[in-house]
């Protein structure tokens, strides 16, 4: 009979534990694994987007009627030729997609749109890109704004031909908003301080390590001005509504679809099979009308081709999502 | 302490485990550990077993890039506050933390919220720090946090369209 001190019954113990966990825990992902029902599967196969496309979308490969580019997340510039990137608020991919898009002469876009906003600059050369667009090839574009459309997506939106959304959705924030972090006290604190050597007086402006001076708030205050009226101007224009009337509405503050709807922000309160419809009853579509999407992240399409649902987005957004601070407010029906 | 020990030690005994594993430092243990997370989870978001295992790639990809990257700013910031961690002792460390996530599935099967296991993490992982860098819970804690506040006060001084909610 073999002797086991009490040492060794404890580790005997925890490895026979670790095992019935690891055990238990592989039966469970098996079971899951092998019940999915084939219908599920085929989906997964033949759908280029999980969550949105699982309707009665005719969703195809080869040249479409309707081409869809979301705008997820912040909408900012990033690198072109980053693999893993999934960010689908890089505006360098979403310009490029209406590039394609020109190129492959599809004459109807829907922009689906769940993002609190973004940078000035980028929302900027989205909203240009589409006007061009529109006035030049004669692209008819629709927007349809799902949890949150605000501010920089409201910008991108108001280019489009009609904007669609749900009574809760959120948008609005027609605003310019910078911050700065005054860390001067916490400096003090730990005994942290900068030595600053500058060229010119306003070269460390927005140093978070000193307090920011009155002339220094006035000249970021003169520059949020200006890009306050760029936004005005490019509400507008897209909307076709009056400067004074947009300057009104555009105090910062959010909407739900409903209330924008009330302020002629929105066309329409609909769904994305609404948007399609109508979208594919402009261009003289009959039928249902064939859609593709454009910007999907390039390495979701390869495995997808596997059938593999790709967690390496997942894995990744906080990297590129980090920059906000994640406190959107979602209305739930729960 | 050999892998089954280990994994039992990390979920249930985590401070004795982690002074044992950072004397021996068999990183290749770790390798594994990281790899029988991502194929449990694997199996289970995949719809067939070819999937599962270039979803285990992809998982197990993704975890060491995120890994690495959050490893750099909390190693930097645990060395802010006294610790002598290096980045790949950190990434270890991350990745030991991530055995919870063995139970995403049971936890996803019978409707647990997924929130426990993530609290789970992230006590692995303060005090996975805190024995590494031999300082208290608090530092670890303050090291974790110190990669947002990074970005936070580099990244927004740009001027953005952004509708902002901030909760105190």
């Amino acid at each position: 009979m073999l002797q086991y001190s009490i040492m060794e019954k404890k580790i005997l113990t925890d490895k026979i534990f670790a095992t019935l966990i690891l055990i238990v825990c592989f039966t469970f992902s098996a079971i899951s694994l092998y019940s999915k029902p084939k219908e599920y599967k085929k989906d997964l196969l033949k759908t280029n987007n999980l969550f949105n496309d699982l309707s009665s979308l005719n969703i195809v490969d080869d040249k479409p009627d309707i081409a869809i580019i979301d705008i997820s997340g912040p909408i900012m510039y990033s690198s072109d030729d980053d693999p893993f990137s999934t960010n689908l608020g890089n505006a360098n991919k979403i310009i490029s997609s209406l590039e394609d898009i020109k190129n492959e002469n599809i004459k109807a876009v829907l922009i689906r749109l769940n993002s609190p906003g973004g940078t000035a600059s980028a929302s900027q050369s989205i909203y240009q890109k589409i006007m061009s667009l529109r006035k030049n090839n004669g692209i008819k574009f629709f927007a349809l704004m799902q949890d949150v459309a605000a501010s920089g997506a409201y910008y991108i939106a108001s280019a489009c031909d009609k904007i669609y959304c749900s009574p809760s959705t959120i948008t609005g924030s027609i605003g310019v908003i910078m911050q700065v972090m005054d860390l001067t006290s916490l400096g003090n604190k730990i005994g942290y301080q900068t030595n600053v050597i500058k060229s010119g007086k306003y070269k460390d402006i927005g140093n978070s390590f000193r307090k920011m001076s009155d002339d220094e708030k006035k000249l970021l205050q003169e520059m949020i001005n200006d890009t306050y009226n760029e936004f005005l101007k490019a509400v507008s224009n897209g909307r076709n509504m009056d400067i004074n009337l947009v300057r009104k509405l555009a105090d910062g503050r959010i909407y739900t679809g409903n209330q924008a709807y009330a302020n002629r922000l929105v066309d329409k309160l609909g769904t994305q099979e609404d948007a399609i419809n109508d979208l594919a009853k402009l261009i003289n579509v009959s039928g249902t009308p064939k859609v593709k999407n454009y910007n999907k992240p390039s390495w979701e399409k390869i495995f997808e081709s596997f059938g593999v649902k790709l967690p390496l987005s997942n894995a990744l957004k906080p990297i590129e999502t980090n920059i906000t601070l994640n406190k959107i407010p979602l209305m739930l029906y729960i | 302490m050999d892998t089954l020990e280990s994994i039992y030690g990390i979920l249930f005994k985590t401070e004795s485990t982690i002074y044992e594993v950072k004397k021996t430092n068999n990183f290749y243990k770790t390798i594994l550990i990281l790899l029988i997370v991502s194929f449990i989870n694997a199996l289970y978001i995949s719809n067939s077993f070819l999937a599962s295992i270039i979803t285990t790639l992809t998982i197990f990809i993704s975890i060491i890039f995120l890994g690495l990257f959050l490893s750099m700013f909390i190693a930097l910031g645990s060395n802010f506050l006294g610790g002598n961690a290096s980045i790949k002792d950190t990434l270890e460390i991350f990745i030991y933390s991530t055995l919870p996530f063995i139970f995403f599935p049971i936890f996803s099967l019978f409707f647990i919220s997924k929130l426990f296991l993530f609290i789970w993490f992230f006590i692995i992982f303060s005090i996975g720090l805190k024995v590494l860098n031999n300082f208290s819970i608090t530092k670890a804690i303050v090291s974790i946090f110190f990669y947002i506040r990074y970005f936070i006060s580099n990244k927004l001084f740009t001027f953005s369209y952004y509708y902002l909610i901030f909760n105190s």
